[in-house]
């Protein structure tokens, strides 16, 4: 018999009113183990709502939802929650270590020193320990959020906007951080308005508006698949582009590049083509729509009023 | 529960909050012991130094009982609001934590902190008055001093209340104004002409709500009674104690202090963070 492992996150129908204003209405979301989910939307989309719901910050006027299959106001499923809020504050008369030291205590973990020095590795804060917060710089401050989410070793963590205060080398390493994180087995949840990075972090993503669920699913579906290559070539002759056309293959040219409407299995004989008529080529690149193209093709502009 | 009151303790401590209460305080005593060696030098013996005795330890008992409530009001009042506000309070909560371990925790934290600054205070007050005057017995200064702790713990209770139902500001503002509405109508009670018994029931009403003013008048009463009970109380006016408050009412004072701390986790668990 084949042990089923519980979805990390499993939300039915989380709504939040505010007096006459939904903050979200009917969510339903699912969050497999061990996946990077974005969590996309414009400012007072009602991500946050969501997200404070979950973590039982805010009691929502309907709905319910399990976190790594345990009702999620059991607070013994907290043990194994890491969370950075957007507006990530932590004691400014404590140092880095004292921080960490108090979040493994309060996440039931021993506060081991080796614990602390290994989450510090992680997140870049070597030899800042000793450093009380209010002397850390806001981007300084946003990696210590890191690293209190990682303290208690969690196997879902929640990270809303985790590099907005990071320079892009700073991005870039949460990035890498975060896939480790993913190829260890934890399951992480993504809110970020920074769509360059999510397009390539992301296993799956979920849109919501107006605290309206719009999309949820994998961003290769969410982007469609690839449909068209800008190629840099030399020599590109009229008789190329007759023998593509005859090969049932939609090209034209654009200034020196040739664009060639193709999906990527069809791209060797592309070039097949192109080299039999002496065709040279320099570089192929993918032509598609961008996550912030999708996201705004879908959020548009925003209607007045609110959840109906 | 332990590492919430651990840090509660720190933050009295590193953010000086113990200190400056402690540097003010002391700026005070200063100015006490000049008055009371002042006195003690020019008056002469007999009645009117007994007269003088219960003057100065009244004095000092309203002292101690004024910074005993701004201490507590002041550094409780944005304990769980202020932490709201700025955020910190976000990445805690979503632990296997409780509520109701934020706020008992936080409260213990402050509560000892409060025991330290009581028994610093009292401890010089009683240093100054012992120079020149017999004190009262160890059962009194005891009671004495339980009653400002259980002032202290009690407005500190009431405050975390507030905290978790209002933003600092009009917290500390509102408690503070209650608590001085409670002292004038305690003051009120003392003198003569206030005795009708409607007016004593209004009075009764506002110590139950706040008992600080009560206690303040018990630490009064064992302070002179312990030292000179020949003293009539009643001589030192609004600052005086007409009608001694019971210990059933100490008990209700101390009482008083889960039922807020009950009502402030309460009100805790239902807030939207």
């Amino acid at each position: 018999m084949v042990a089923v492992v519980p979805n990390a996150i499993d939300a039915i129908g989380l709504s939040k009113r505010y007096g006459a204003r939904w903050a979200c209405r009917d969510v339903r979301l699912v969050v497999k183990r061990g996946e990077i989910f974005g969590f996309l939307g414009p400012n007072g989309a009602g991500k946050s709502t969501v997200v404070k719901i979950l973590l039982g910050l805010i009691h929502p006027t309907a709905g319910t939802a399990r976190l790594l299959g345990v009702s999620y106001r059991e607070r013994a499923v907290h043990a194994k929650i890491g969370y950075l809020p957007e507006l990530f504050r932590y004691p400014p008369w404590l140092t880095v270590t004292e921080v960490l030291r108090y979040h493994r205590t309060l996440s039931g973990r021993a506060p081991s020193g080796e614990a602390l020095s290994r989450v510090i590795e992680q997140v870049g804060l070597r030899g800042r320990e000793a450093v009380r917060v209010k002397s850390l710089s806001k981007g300084l401050q946003q990696r210590l959020g890191l690293a209190v989410a990682l303290v208690g070793e969690p196997e879902l963590v929640f990270l809303d906007e985790p590099t907005s205060a990071m320079d892009p080398l700073g991005r870039h390493e949460v990035g890498q951080l975060l896939r480790d994180l993913r190829a260890a087995g934890t399951t992480i949840f993504l809110n970020s308005h920074l769509l360059s990075d999510l397009e390539g972090l992301c296993d799956r993503v979920a849109l919501i508006r107006q605290g309206r669920l719009l999309y949820t699913g994998r961003l290769d579906d969410a982007l469609g698949k690839q449909a068209s290559y800008r190629i840099g070539v030399a020599g590109m002759t009229g008789e190329c582009l007759q023998s593509l056309a005859v090969q049932g293959i939609p090209a034209w040219v654009e200034g020196e590049q040739l664009m060639v409407a193709s999906e990527r299995a069809g791209l060797p004989r592309v070039h097949q083509v192109l080299t039999s008529h002496g065709v040279e080529v320099f570089e192929v690149i993918p032509e598609r729509e961008t996550l912030e193209d999708w996201f705004i093709q879908r959020v548009g502009p925003e209607p007045e009023q609110g959840v109906p | 529960m332990i590492a919430i009151a651990r840090i509660t303790i720190l933050e009295a401590l590193r953010r000086k909050v113990l200190l400056s209460a402690v540097l003010m305080t002391g700026a005070f005593l200063a100015l006490y012991g000049f008055f009371v060696s002042h006195q003690a030098m020019t008056t002469p013996s007999g009645l009117p130094t007994m007269m003088r005795e219960v003057a100065d330890l009244d004095l000092g008992s309203l002292f101690c009982y004024f910074m005993i409530a701004f201490f507590a009001i002041f550094s409780v009042s944005g304990s769980v609001s202020a932490e709201i506000e700025s955020g910190i309070l976000a990445s805690v909560l979503p632990r296997p934590v409780r509520r109701r371990d934020v706020v008992v925790g936080k409260w213990l934290g402050f509560a000892l902190v409060q025991v330290i600054y009581v028994s610093l205070v009292l401890a010089a007050l009683m240093l100054i008055v012992g120079a020149y005057d017999p004190l009262p017995g160890a059962a009194h200064l005891f009671s004495v001093w339980a009653c400002f702790v259980l002032e202290a713990w009690g407005l500190s209770a009431v405050t975390l209340l507030g905290s978790v139902l209002l933003p600092t500001l009009a917290n500390g503002i509102g408690l503070a104004l209650w608590y001085f509405i409670t002292f004038l109508s305690g003051s009120y009670a003392q003198l003569p002409f206030s005795q009708s018994a409607a007016m004593r029931q209004v009075e009764f009403l506002v110590a139950l709500c706040l008992p600080s003013d009560g206690l303040f008048r018990r630490a009064v009463y064992e302070l002179a009674s312990g030292s000179l009970t020949a003293v009539p109380l009643n001589l030192l006016g609004p600052f005086g104690v007409q009608q001694v408050p019971s210990w059933g009412y100490v008990a209700y004072a101390a009482g008083y202090v889960p039922v807020m701390l009950a009502l402030a986790v309460w009100a805790f668990s239902r807030r939207d963070v």
